[in-house]
C-alpha cells in the first residue's frame, strides 16, 4: 500500500496522468480517423471531385498518426 | 531576331503547325459541337460547366452546369482558430515546459498539432462535400455536417416552383454572397443553397432553365 502511494506522489503522479491521458486520447483518435477515412470513402463516391485523392490521403495520414500517437505512448512516453 | 509573336497555331498535343490563313481554318458552329466554356470562380465555389465533377446518381446524358459550394469568406472563422491553434504551444511549451520531460512536450506537441489537423480536416471536408449542384435536369443538394451526417436531397427542374435569393448582412453585401431558396411542388423537400457566391447568378441560370423546360 505504501509503494502504491509513493507512486502516486509528486512527478510520478505527473508522468502517470500523461501517459494515461496519452493512451486514451491516442485510442480515441485512432477510432475518429477510422471513421473518418471511411467517412471520405463514402463522400468521395456520392460526389466525384478534383480534390478527392487528396482527401483520401489526409485521411490515411492521419490513421498512421494515430497509430504512431498509440505506439509512443505506450512504448516511448 | 527572335520571334515574339507568331500568329501560326501550333496543336500542342501533335506538335504540328497550322499556317493556314484563318479564314481558311475550319469553322465550327456551336450547334455542331456544343462547347460551353468552364468557369470557376472563388476558389472553385461557383462553377459553371465544371469539367471534372460527377456524382453517384448522375445519369449517362445529365449533365452538371452548375456547381456551389459556400463562399470561402464563410470559412474565416475555423481558418482563424486554426492559426491561434498553431501559435498556442509556443507559448504552452514556454509555461508548462520546465515541469515536464523532453518526451513528455514532444508527445503532448504532436497531440496538439494532430487533433488541430483533425479539426482543419473536418471543416475542409465540411465546405469541400457541403454542395449544390444544377444539373440539366436535376437540383441536388448535398450536405454534409460533421462526421456522421450526411443528407442528400434532389428535386427536378419541372418540380421547382420558385427561387428565392436572400442576401443578408454586412459581410455578405459586401463579398458578394447570400442564400438561395428553391421551393418545390407538392411534398417534395425544398433546397437550400446557403452561403453561396453570387446567388443572383445563380437564380438567372436556374430560372433560364424552368424557361427552357417549360417552352421544350
Amino acid at each position: 500500500m505504501d509503494n502504491l502511494m509513493t507512486l502516486f506522489q509528486g512527478q510520478q503522479t505527473a508522468d502517470f496522468a500523461i501517459k494515461l491521458f496519452g493512451i486514451l486520447f491516442s485510442s480515441f483518435y485512432i477510432i475518429f480517423s477510422v471513421i473518418v477515412a471511411r467517412q471520405v470513402k463514402t463522400l468521395n463516391s456520392t460526389v466525384t471531385l478534383t480534390a478527392g485523392s487528396f482527401y483520401t490521403v489526409i485521411a490515411d495520414v492521419q490513421i498512421l498518426l494515430s497509430i504512431f500517437l498509440l505506439f509512443f505512448s505506450i512504448f516511448i512516453l | 531576331m527572335p520571334i515574339i509573336y507568331s500568329s501560326s497555331q501550333e496543336d500542342l498535343s501533335t506538335g504540328k503547325v497550322d499556317n493556314r490563313p484563318k479564314e481558311q481554318a475550319p469553322l465550327q458552329s456551336p450547334a455542331a459541337k456544343p462547347h460551353h466554356q468552364s468557369k470557376h470562380k472563388y476558389f472553385h465555389s461557383f462553377c459553371v460547366y465544371p469539367e471534372q465533377v460527377s456524382f453517384e446518381s448522375q445519369q449517362s446524358d445529365e449533365k452538371v452546369i452548375l456547381f456551389l459550394r459556400a463562399h470561402p469568406f464563410t470559412q474565416l472563422p475555423w481558418i482563424i482558430s486554426a492559426t491561434l491553434g498553431f501559435i498556442f504551444p509556443t507559448f504552452a511549451n514556454l509555461f508548462f515546459g520546465p515541469y515536464l520531460s523532453d518526451l513528455q512536450i514532444i508527445f503532448l506537441n504532436l497531440a496538439w498539432h494532430s487533433a488541430l489537423l483533425s479539426y482543419i480536416f473536418i471543416n475542409l471536408l465540411n465546405w469541400q462535400f457541403n454542395i449544390g449542384l444544377v444539373t440539366n435536369k436535376r437540383i441536388i443538394d448535398i450536405d454534409y455536417h460533421s462526421i456522421l451526417y450526411k443528407e442528400i436531397n434532389a428535386t427536378t427542374i419541372d418540380n421547382v416552383e420558385d427561387v428565392t435569393e436572400k442576401t443578408v448582412g454586412l459581410f455578405s453585401s459586401f463579398f458578394g454572397y447570400g442564400n438561395l431558396f428553391i421551393q418545390t411542388a407538392g411534398t417534395t423537400v425544398n433546397v437550400e443553397f446557403i452561403n453561396i457566391p453570387q446567388p443572383m447568378q445563380a437564380v438567372r441560370i436556374i430560372n433560364n432553365m424552368m424557361g427552357k423546360k417549360k417552352h421544350g
